[in-house]
């Protein structure tokens, strides 16, 4: 045969990066993270760290300084692991990064990490950039939690900018019900001169008309 | 791992009793005590729709174990199964092995037409190492089988290359059913008389098995490919990845993990070969996306 039959033996693991369970790891994996100049060591310590929530708040610090992709993929696969109070919040204060690629991974981590991200996002909808607000509805809309159609329709009661309300009505017309038409044009109607507003909003009310409530 | 994800919303299964089939019946928080529990042990998310097929399967485990209640074998599950061997069964029946020789062919026509060559045209000339296919999962191992007749068939090259295929599986009933080589007609229907002829022998009506030279040319072993420490053995050591109908099963987050798995057991350049409508979540972010003549393969960067 000319298929050559040879027993597999593991090729010896990167003896640098110890395993979580060794005592000290949580420093030692951070520090090769931050400071090792090979991408493969990095992205191997940023893996071995998902055992250890305490390492959430360093390792979303070290995603923006970060330059190899796989290795802030790692990061990112790491936080939703962890999926902790810290992890969510490490990962959403990528929301006003300059670089599109991580705004958008962030989102998705978020909508992965799932109903622990929800009372965060809330807390985002006060923040006083609009942008922040309009990822926080981004992520919120890849959710299925019982809150979340309730801050979408408290942002389009009362958010002041005109493109956070569009995000939550075409947050609500992924996830919302036929109870939720009235704020859809209640929201419309605090911006009669705008037709776009009337546009999305009339394309929401269909969309939601009908999804009946659970 | 982290916790699932979905909600399951079931009706009519209540208290527990016995069901029509006969068996216990399952309630909804069991239901998803089960599902959460499997699902960090495998990253395989069942869904409403497999409902029947779930509490069928656990009743056998139930009645195997002499558990009275659900509760109480997952109770044994969790805690007095320390070993694995219950959640080694329980895996054993609650996955799904269909396969078959051949299947989606275009894509081994794209592994001696293009992956291959390129592989080899990449190595530098001291590289002596065997080029690694790993199929993951195989199943009963018509895939692991495949790659070997295919390439034999079709790359004239195999004879002066050192080509090593492994097979693996969370299921390990399914890889000893794949180290035997016994396979039935449905299994090896696309597979024309003449290559029957090569590497089969025939044992009896409709019994098909693979002759011992391919037999032993292929390894099989255990790999779950969501358990970080089984996929640490594997760093770096596959030039091509099949990864064909596996993560249907999974979520997202399975999803994402197994891309990590792959890249990291991957060498640089390597590929993976997914099944056609299958994609990885973030895999761009990790791997590039070639398009050969026939098919398309995700490619691990070279640097
Ligand atoms: C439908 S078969 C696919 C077989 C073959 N690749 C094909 O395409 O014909 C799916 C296999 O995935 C295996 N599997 C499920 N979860 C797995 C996991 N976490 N790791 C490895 N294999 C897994 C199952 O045991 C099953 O044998």
């Amino acid at each position: 045969m000319p298929l050559l039959r040879s027993p597999v033996k593991p090729p010896s693991a990167d003896r640098e990066i110890p395993l979580p369970a060794e005592s000290g790891a949580v420093d030692t994996l951070l520090q090769i993270l931050g400071t090792s100049p090979s991408a493969a060591a990095r992205r191997a310590a940023a893996r071995e760290l998902d055992g250890l929530p305490d390492a959430a708040r360093a390792l979303a610090a070290h995603l923006g300084h970060e330059g190899a992709p796989e290795v802030r993929e790692a990061i990112v696969t790491t936080l939703i692991e962890i999926a902790s109070d810290a992890a969510v919040r490490g990962l959403a204060d990528y929301f006003g990064s300059e670089d599109a690629e991580t705004r958008n991974a962030v989102v998705e981590a978020l909508r992965q990490i799932g109903g622990l991200s929800a009372p965060i996002m809330k807390e985002r909808l006060a923040s006083s950039d609009p942008d922040e607000r309009i990822f926080a509805i981004n992520v919120m809309e890849g959710l299925d939690h019982a809150d979340v159609a309730a801050s979408l329709r408290d942002v389009l009661a009362k958010d002041p900018d005109m493109n956070v309300g569009l995000a939550a009505v075409e947050a609500l017309a992924q996830i919302g019900r036929a109870e939720d038409a009235a704020a859809l044009r209640a929201f419309a109607a605090r911006f009669p001169d705008e037709p776009f507003v009337g546009f999305a909003v009339r394309l929401a009310c269909e969309r939601v008309a009908g999804q009946l409530s659970s | 791992m982290s916790d699932v994800r979905h909600t399951s919303r079931l009706n009519g299964v209540s208290e527990a009793g016995r069901s029509d089939a006969g068996g216990l019946t399952i309630s909804e928080k069991e239901f998803e005590r089960f599902q959460d529990f499997f699902y960090r042990k495998t990253g395989i998310i069942f869904g409403e729709a497999k409902r029947y097929f779930v509490d069928r399967r656990l009743n056998e485990r139930f009645l195997a174990t002499g558990h009275e209640t659900p509760t109480s074998y997952l109770q044994f599950l969790k805690f007095d199964d320390t070993r694995g061997q219950e959640l080694q069964h329980l895996i054993n029946v609650m996955t799904v092995n269909e396969t078959y020789f051949y299947r989606e062919e275009y894509q081994f026509r794209c592994l001696v037409k293009s992956l291959l060559p390129e592989i080899v045209a990449a190595r530098p000339p001291k590289d002596k190492r065997p080029i690694r296919i790993w199929s993951l999962p195989c199943a009963t191992g018509e895939e692991p089988y495949s790659l070997a007749i295919y390439m034999l068939e079709n790359y004239p090259d195999v004879d002066r290359l050192d080509i090593d295929i492994v097979g693996s599986d969370i299921d390990t009933q399914v890889l000893a059913k794949a180290q035997a080589g016994l396979y039935d007609d449905r299994s090896v229907q696309y597979l024309s008389d003449a290559v029957r002829a090569r590497y089969f022998k025939t044992s009896g009506a409709g019994q098909w098995q693979i002759i011992d030279d391919l037999r032993s040319s292929i390894d099989f072993l255990p790999v779950n490919i969501n358990d970080r420490r089984e996929m640490r053995h594997h760093t770096n050591a596959f030039d091509i990845i099949f990864c064909r109908n596996l993560l249907i099963y999974f979520d997202d987050l399975s999803r994402r993990q197994a891309a990590e798995a792959m890249f990291d057991a991957l060498r640089p350049g390597g590929f993976v070969c997914l099944g056609h409508s299958e994609s990885m979540s973030r895999i761009s972010s990790l791997f590039g996306v070639r398009k050969f003549p026939d098919a398309f393969v995700y490619q691990k960067p070279r640097s």
